[in-house]
Protein backbone atom coordinates (compact mmCIF):
# COMPACT_ATOMS: atom_id res chain seq x y z
CA UNK A 1 0.00 0.00 0.00
CA UNK A 2 3.57 2.29 0.31
CA UNK A 3 3.47 2.46 -3.25
CA UNK A 4 -0.03 3.46 -3.61
CA UNK A 5 0.48 6.46 -0.86
CA UNK A 6 3.36 7.93 -3.03
CA UNK A 7 1.37 8.20 -5.94
CA UNK A 8 -0.80 10.31 -4.38
CA UNK A 9 2.23 12.26 -3.19
CA UNK A 10 3.16 12.87 -7.17
CA UNK A 11 1.90 15.98 -8.02
CA UNK A 12 2.14 17.85 -5.05
CA UNK A 13 5.75 16.97 -5.07
CA UNK A 14 6.28 17.78 -8.29
CA UNK A 15 5.42 21.00 -8.20
CA UNK A 16 7.33 22.03 -4.95
CA UNK A 17 10.18 20.60 -6.66
CA UNK A 18 10.25 22.40 -9.78
CA UNK A 19 8.66 25.61 -8.40
CA UNK A 20 11.74 25.66 -6.05
CA UNK A 21 14.24 24.80 -9.22
CA UNK A 22 12.88 28.13 -11.16
CA UNK A 23 13.09 29.67 -8.04
CA UNK A 24 16.74 28.91 -7.60
CA UNK A 25 17.10 30.30 -11.12
CA UNK A 26 15.68 33.45 -10.39
CA UNK A 27 12.32 32.96 -12.46
CA UNK A 28 9.25 33.70 -11.47
CA UNK A 29 7.64 30.17 -11.26
CA UNK A 30 4.44 31.36 -9.79
CA UNK A 31 4.02 33.23 -13.08
CA UNK A 32 4.82 29.96 -14.89
CA UNK A 33 1.75 28.19 -12.94
CA UNK A 34 -0.36 30.85 -13.34
CA UNK A 35 -0.01 30.76 -17.39
CA UNK A 36 -0.20 27.29 -17.52
CA UNK A 37 -3.42 27.41 -15.77
CA UNK A 38 -4.75 29.92 -17.70
CA UNK A 39 -3.83 27.46 -20.75
CA UNK A 40 -6.36 25.22 -18.61
CA UNK A 41 -9.34 27.49 -18.99
CA UNK A 42 -9.11 26.68 -22.65
CA UNK A 43 -8.95 23.07 -22.78
CA UNK A 44 -12.30 23.01 -20.41
CA UNK A 45 -13.80 25.64 -22.73
CA UNK A 46 -13.18 23.13 -25.92
CA UNK A 47 -14.08 19.88 -23.71
CA UNK A 48 -17.43 21.08 -22.71
CA UNK A 49 -19.74 21.90 -25.97
CA UNK A 50 -18.14 17.87 -26.62
CA UNK A 51 -18.82 16.43 -23.19
CA UNK A 52 -22.41 17.59 -23.37
CA UNK A 53 -23.32 16.30 -26.70
CA UNK A 54 -21.27 12.93 -25.67
CA UNK A 55 -22.89 12.82 -22.12
CA UNK A 56 -26.28 13.01 -23.53
CA UNK A 57 -25.55 10.26 -25.63
CA UNK A 58 -24.34 8.41 -23.62
CA UNK A 59 -26.95 8.73 -20.88
CA UNK A 60 -29.87 7.86 -23.85
CA UNK A 61 -27.58 4.47 -24.04
CA UNK A 62 -27.68 3.60 -20.30
CA UNK A 63 -31.54 4.38 -19.96
CA UNK A 64 -32.23 2.25 -23.06
CA UNK A 65 -30.54 -0.39 -21.52
CA UNK A 66 -28.93 -1.37 -24.65
CA UNK A 67 -25.31 -1.90 -22.40
CA UNK A 68 -26.77 -4.53 -20.53
CA UNK A 69 -27.85 -6.11 -23.47
CA UNK A 70 -24.67 -6.28 -25.11
CA UNK A 71 -22.62 -6.94 -22.29
CA UNK A 72 -25.30 -10.09 -21.93
CA UNK A 73 -24.26 -10.93 -25.45
CA UNK A 74 -20.29 -11.10 -25.06
CA UNK A 75 -20.70 -12.51 -21.52
CA UNK A 76 -19.02 -15.55 -22.84
CA UNK A 77 -16.00 -13.78 -23.71
CA UNK A 78 -15.94 -11.83 -20.82
CA UNK A 79 -16.76 -13.42 -18.35
CA UNK A 80 -13.09 -15.89 -18.32
CA UNK A 81 -11.29 -12.66 -18.58
CA UNK A 82 -13.09 -11.23 -15.49
CA UNK A 83 -14.10 -7.75 -17.08
CA UNK A 84 -16.60 -5.96 -15.54
CA UNK A 85 -19.95 -5.76 -17.30
CA UNK A 86 -20.06 -2.13 -16.54
CA UNK A 87 -17.02 -1.45 -18.26
CA UNK A 88 -18.19 -3.62 -21.45
CA UNK A 89 -19.11 -0.71 -24.00
CA UNK A 90 -16.18 1.23 -22.91
CA UNK A 91 -14.17 -1.83 -24.00
CA UNK A 92 -15.48 -1.91 -27.22
CA UNK A 93 -15.69 2.13 -27.95
CA UNK A 94 -12.15 2.60 -26.74
CA UNK A 95 -9.93 2.43 -29.49
CA UNK A 96 -12.37 4.55 -32.09
CA UNK A 97 -13.02 7.63 -30.35
CA UNK A 98 -11.50 9.40 -27.07
CA UNK A 99 -13.56 12.11 -26.04
CA UNK A 100 -16.57 9.11 -26.46
CA UNK A 101 -14.71 6.77 -24.42
CA UNK A 102 -14.09 9.68 -21.62
CA UNK A 103 -18.13 10.13 -21.74
CA UNK A 104 -18.35 6.26 -21.07
CA UNK A 105 -15.29 5.80 -18.18
CA UNK A 106 -17.18 9.15 -16.30
CA UNK A 107 -20.75 7.00 -17.35
CA UNK A 108 -19.26 4.04 -16.14
CA UNK A 109 -17.26 5.86 -12.93
CA UNK A 110 -20.43 7.13 -11.49
CA UNK A 111 -23.00 4.36 -12.33
CA UNK A 112 -20.67 1.46 -10.35
CA UNK A 113 -18.84 3.85 -8.02
CA UNK A 114 -15.39 5.20 -8.53
CA UNK A 115 -13.86 3.39 -5.98
CA UNK A 116 -15.50 0.32 -7.22
CA UNK A 117 -13.63 -2.60 -8.68
CA UNK A 118 -15.56 -1.46 -12.15
CA UNK A 119 -14.66 1.85 -11.54
CA UNK A 120 -10.91 1.60 -11.40
CA UNK A 121 -10.98 -0.74 -14.65
CA UNK A 122 -12.42 1.64 -16.80
CA UNK A 123 -10.01 4.42 -15.22
CA UNK A 124 -6.87 2.54 -16.01
CA UNK A 125 -8.24 1.30 -19.37
CA UNK A 126 -8.66 4.72 -20.23
CA UNK A 127 -5.13 6.09 -19.29
CA UNK A 128 -3.37 3.09 -20.20
CA UNK A 129 -4.60 3.24 -23.78
CA UNK A 130 -4.90 5.23 -26.69
CA UNK A 131 -7.31 6.23 -29.36
CA UNK A 132 -5.29 3.80 -31.98
CA UNK A 133 -7.14 4.25 -34.86
CA UNK A 134 -7.44 8.45 -34.50
CA UNK A 135 -3.51 8.07 -33.97
CA UNK A 136 -2.47 5.81 -36.69
CA UNK A 137 -4.48 7.50 -39.32
CA UNK A 138 -2.81 11.24 -38.19
CA UNK A 139 0.38 9.32 -38.17
CA UNK A 140 -0.05 7.78 -41.28
CA UNK A 141 -1.53 10.76 -43.28
CA UNK A 142 1.80 12.78 -42.12
CA UNK A 143 3.80 9.93 -43.17
CA UNK A 144 3.82 10.64 -46.82
CA UNK A 145 4.29 6.63 -47.66
CA UNK A 146 1.89 3.71 -47.49
CA UNK A 147 2.36 2.22 -44.42
CA UNK A 148 1.58 -1.29 -43.64
CA UNK A 149 -1.25 -2.13 -42.52
CA UNK A 150 -0.47 -4.55 -39.53
CA UNK A 151 0.13 -1.56 -37.61
CA UNK A 152 -3.34 -1.00 -36.97
CA UNK A 153 -3.46 -4.84 -35.52
CA UNK A 154 -0.38 -4.17 -33.57
CA UNK A 155 -2.36 -1.10 -32.58
CA UNK A 156 -5.50 -3.21 -31.29
CA UNK A 157 -3.58 -6.28 -29.68
CA UNK A 158 -1.97 -3.75 -27.67
CA UNK A 159 -5.23 -2.07 -26.87
CA UNK A 160 -6.42 -5.73 -26.47
CA UNK A 161 -3.99 -6.80 -23.82
CA UNK A 162 -4.53 -3.09 -22.30
CA UNK A 163 -7.97 -4.32 -21.80
CA UNK A 164 -6.74 -7.99 -20.33
CA UNK A 165 -3.93 -6.36 -17.92
CA UNK A 166 -6.56 -3.32 -16.36
CA UNK A 167 -8.45 -6.39 -14.96
CA UNK A 168 -5.57 -8.19 -13.47
CA UNK A 169 -3.55 -4.82 -12.08
CA UNK A 170 -6.45 -3.42 -10.74
CA UNK A 171 -7.30 -6.85 -8.89
CA UNK A 172 -3.60 -7.48 -7.98
CA UNK A 173 -3.27 -3.95 -6.71
CA UNK A 174 -5.74 -3.71 -4.60
CA UNK B 1 -15.61 9.11 -36.76
CA UNK B 2 -16.46 10.93 -33.24
CA UNK B 3 -19.77 11.94 -35.45
CA UNK B 4 -20.71 8.68 -36.57
CA UNK B 5 -20.25 7.35 -32.95
CA UNK B 6 -22.26 10.11 -31.75
CA UNK B 7 -25.21 9.39 -34.44
CA UNK B 8 -24.82 5.58 -33.64
CA UNK B 9 -25.45 5.89 -30.00
CA UNK B 10 -28.37 7.66 -30.12
CA UNK B 11 -30.14 5.81 -33.23
CA UNK B 12 -29.15 2.84 -31.22
CA UNK B 13 -30.23 4.17 -28.05
CA UNK B 14 -33.90 5.37 -29.49
CA UNK B 15 -34.01 1.97 -31.37
CA UNK B 16 -33.46 0.37 -28.15
CA UNK B 17 -35.88 2.53 -26.19
CA UNK B 18 -38.82 1.68 -29.04
CA UNK B 19 -38.49 -1.91 -28.63
CA UNK B 20 -38.16 -2.40 -24.95
CA UNK B 21 -40.85 0.62 -24.34
CA UNK B 22 -38.36 2.72 -22.27
CA UNK B 23 -38.40 6.12 -24.84
CA UNK B 24 -39.61 8.57 -22.03
CA UNK B 25 -36.74 7.05 -20.06
CA UNK B 26 -34.26 7.79 -22.80
CA UNK B 27 -35.67 11.32 -24.25
CA UNK B 28 -35.29 12.51 -20.34
CA UNK B 29 -31.82 10.53 -19.96
CA UNK B 30 -30.87 13.19 -22.78
CA UNK B 31 -31.66 16.23 -20.61
CA UNK B 32 -30.11 14.75 -17.44
CA UNK B 33 -27.05 13.30 -19.47
CA UNK B 34 -26.80 17.34 -20.89
CA UNK B 35 -26.88 18.63 -17.35
CA UNK B 36 -23.89 16.32 -16.17
CA UNK B 37 -21.78 17.34 -18.74
CA UNK B 38 -22.02 20.69 -17.28
CA UNK B 39 -21.51 19.55 -13.19
CA UNK B 40 -18.96 17.72 -14.79
CA UNK B 41 -16.92 20.23 -15.94
CA UNK B 42 -17.08 22.29 -12.81
CA UNK B 43 -15.78 19.10 -10.84
CA UNK B 44 -12.81 19.00 -13.42
CA UNK B 45 -12.22 22.28 -13.39
CA UNK B 46 -9.81 22.49 -10.26
CA UNK B 47 -7.82 19.48 -11.24
CA UNK B 48 -7.48 20.32 -14.73
CA UNK B 49 -6.64 23.83 -13.70
CA UNK B 50 -3.74 22.69 -11.37
CA UNK B 51 -2.22 19.84 -13.69
CA UNK B 52 -1.84 22.73 -16.52
CA UNK B 53 -0.05 24.97 -14.17
CA UNK B 54 2.25 21.99 -12.94
CA UNK B 55 2.90 20.98 -16.78
CA UNK B 56 3.87 25.01 -17.75
CA UNK B 57 6.08 24.56 -14.78
CA UNK B 58 7.52 21.68 -15.74
CA UNK B 59 8.37 22.75 -19.42
CA UNK B 60 9.68 26.30 -18.03
CA UNK B 61 11.72 24.39 -15.49
CA UNK B 62 13.62 22.05 -17.84
CA UNK B 63 12.17 18.63 -17.24
CA UNK B 64 11.17 18.24 -20.83
CA UNK B 65 14.42 18.55 -22.37
CA UNK B 66 15.67 16.79 -19.81
CA UNK B 67 13.51 14.50 -20.07
CA UNK B 68 13.95 14.09 -23.68
CA UNK B 69 17.67 14.11 -23.53
CA UNK B 70 17.33 10.22 -21.36
CA UNK B 71 14.72 8.67 -23.51
CA UNK B 72 16.71 8.38 -26.68
CA UNK B 73 18.63 5.11 -26.22
CA UNK B 74 15.53 3.29 -25.21
CA UNK B 75 13.23 4.26 -27.92
CA UNK B 76 16.52 4.17 -30.21
CA UNK B 77 16.28 0.39 -29.45
CA UNK B 78 12.75 0.00 -30.16
CA UNK B 79 12.68 1.58 -33.23
CA UNK B 80 15.90 -0.07 -34.58
CA UNK B 81 17.22 3.08 -35.38
CA UNK B 82 20.98 3.68 -34.74
CA UNK B 83 22.46 6.57 -36.20
CA UNK B 84 19.98 9.55 -37.55
CA UNK B 85 20.08 13.29 -38.09
CA UNK B 86 19.94 15.37 -35.14
CA UNK B 87 16.66 16.76 -36.46
CA UNK B 88 14.67 13.63 -36.41
CA UNK B 89 16.12 12.82 -33.35
CA UNK B 90 15.41 15.57 -31.60
CA UNK B 91 11.16 15.47 -33.04
CA UNK B 92 11.43 11.51 -31.83
CA UNK B 93 12.43 12.39 -28.41
CA UNK B 94 10.01 15.67 -27.82
CA UNK B 95 7.44 13.68 -29.08
CA UNK B 96 8.14 10.61 -26.29
CA UNK B 97 8.82 12.80 -23.43
CA UNK B 98 5.54 15.08 -24.11
CA UNK B 99 3.59 12.16 -24.53
CA UNK B 100 5.23 10.69 -21.03
CA UNK B 101 4.68 14.01 -19.59
CA UNK B 102 1.00 14.16 -20.52
CA UNK B 103 1.24 17.30 -22.72
CA UNK B 104 -0.83 16.36 -25.48
CA UNK B 105 -0.85 19.45 -27.77
CA UNK B 106 2.93 19.85 -27.45
CA UNK B 107 3.90 15.70 -28.88
CA UNK B 108 1.80 16.04 -31.76
CA UNK B 109 3.65 18.79 -33.99
CA UNK B 110 6.94 16.99 -33.33
CA UNK B 111 5.40 13.81 -33.83
CA UNK B 112 4.01 14.46 -37.31
CA UNK B 113 7.45 15.86 -38.25
CA UNK B 114 9.15 12.66 -37.18
CA UNK B 115 6.53 10.61 -38.88
CA UNK B 116 7.06 12.53 -42.19
CA UNK B 117 10.91 12.01 -42.06
CA UNK B 118 10.63 8.22 -41.05
CA UNK B 119 8.59 7.94 -44.12
CA UNK B 120 11.37 8.64 -46.43
CA UNK B 121 13.70 6.12 -44.68
CA UNK B 122 13.82 2.52 -45.47
CA UNK B 123 12.98 0.06 -42.90
CA UNK B 124 10.07 -1.06 -40.39
CA UNK B 125 11.14 2.50 -38.22
CA UNK B 126 7.78 4.62 -39.51
CA UNK B 127 6.01 1.60 -38.56
CA UNK B 128 7.25 0.91 -34.89
CA UNK B 129 7.15 4.43 -34.52
CA UNK B 130 3.34 5.13 -35.14
CA UNK B 131 2.79 2.08 -32.90
CA UNK B 132 4.48 3.18 -30.28
CA UNK B 133 2.44 6.27 -30.51
CA UNK B 134 -0.81 4.24 -30.42
CA UNK B 135 0.64 3.17 -27.15
CA UNK B 136 -0.14 5.21 -23.87
CA UNK B 137 3.04 5.80 -22.47
CA UNK B 138 1.79 8.82 -19.93
CA UNK B 139 3.10 8.83 -16.37
CA UNK B 140 0.58 10.27 -14.81
CA UNK B 141 -3.06 10.14 -16.03
CA UNK B 142 -4.16 13.66 -15.53
CA UNK B 143 -7.33 13.76 -17.26
CA UNK B 144 -8.70 10.48 -15.37
CA UNK B 145 -7.05 11.57 -12.32
CA UNK B 146 -9.24 14.64 -12.65
CA UNK B 147 -12.22 12.57 -13.50
CA UNK B 148 -12.05 10.31 -10.17
CA UNK B 149 -11.13 13.40 -8.20
CA UNK B 150 -14.12 14.95 -9.34
CA UNK B 151 -16.31 12.16 -8.50
CA UNK B 152 -15.31 11.54 -5.20
CA UNK B 153 -12.54 9.42 -5.52
CA UNK B 154 -10.40 8.90 -1.73
CA UNK B 155 -7.52 9.05 -3.61
CA UNK B 156 -7.41 9.90 -7.35
CA UNK B 157 -4.20 8.53 -7.97
CA UNK B 158 -4.00 5.54 -6.27
CA UNK B 159 -4.59 3.89 -10.03
CA UNK B 160 -1.30 4.97 -11.15
CA UNK B 161 0.59 1.86 -10.65
CA UNK B 162 -1.93 -0.56 -11.88
CA UNK B 163 -1.72 2.60 -15.44
CA UNK B 164 2.24 1.61 -15.51
CA UNK B 165 1.91 -1.69 -15.23
CA UNK B 166 -0.96 -1.98 -18.03
CA UNK B 167 0.20 0.55 -20.19
CA UNK B 168 4.15 -0.91 -20.22
CA UNK B 169 2.47 -4.91 -20.63
CA UNK B 170 -0.29 -3.05 -23.48
CA UNK B 171 3.01 -1.59 -25.66
CA UNK B 172 4.96 -4.53 -24.97
CA UNK B 173 2.15 -6.78 -26.28
CA UNK B 174 1.85 -3.90 -29.56
CA UNK B 175 5.52 -3.73 -30.54
CA UNK B 176 6.11 -7.98 -29.97
CA UNK B 177 3.44 -7.78 -32.72
CA UNK B 178 5.38 -5.24 -34.25
CA UNK B 179 8.69 -7.63 -34.87
CA UNK B 180 6.39 -10.82 -35.86
CA UNK B 181 4.94 -8.69 -38.63
CA UNK B 182 8.21 -7.11 -39.52
CA UNK B 183 9.88 -10.37 -39.85
CA UNK B 184 6.83 -12.13 -41.95
CA UNK B 185 7.15 -9.51 -44.37
CA UNK B 186 10.68 -9.63 -44.81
Amino acid sequence: MKLLSAASALLPALILLISALLAARRCNAFDAFAAGAEEGIGMLKRLLPTLCGLLCATAMLRASGLPEAIAALLRPITEPLGIPEACVTLFLLRPFSGSASLALAKDCMSAAGVDSFAGRVAAVLMSASETTLYTAAVYSAAAGRRVSRYVILCGLAGDLAAMVFSVLCVRGLQ
Amino acid sequence: MLSYIWIGMMAAAVAMGICTGRLAEVGGAAMAGAQDAVELIFSLAGPMLLWSGAAELMRRGGVLSALSRAVWRPISGILRLPAVENELRENICLNVSANILGLGNAATPPGLAAAKALGSRKGDSLERFIILNTASLQLIPTTVAALRAGLGAESPYDICPAVWLTSAAALAVAMFCAVLCGRGKK
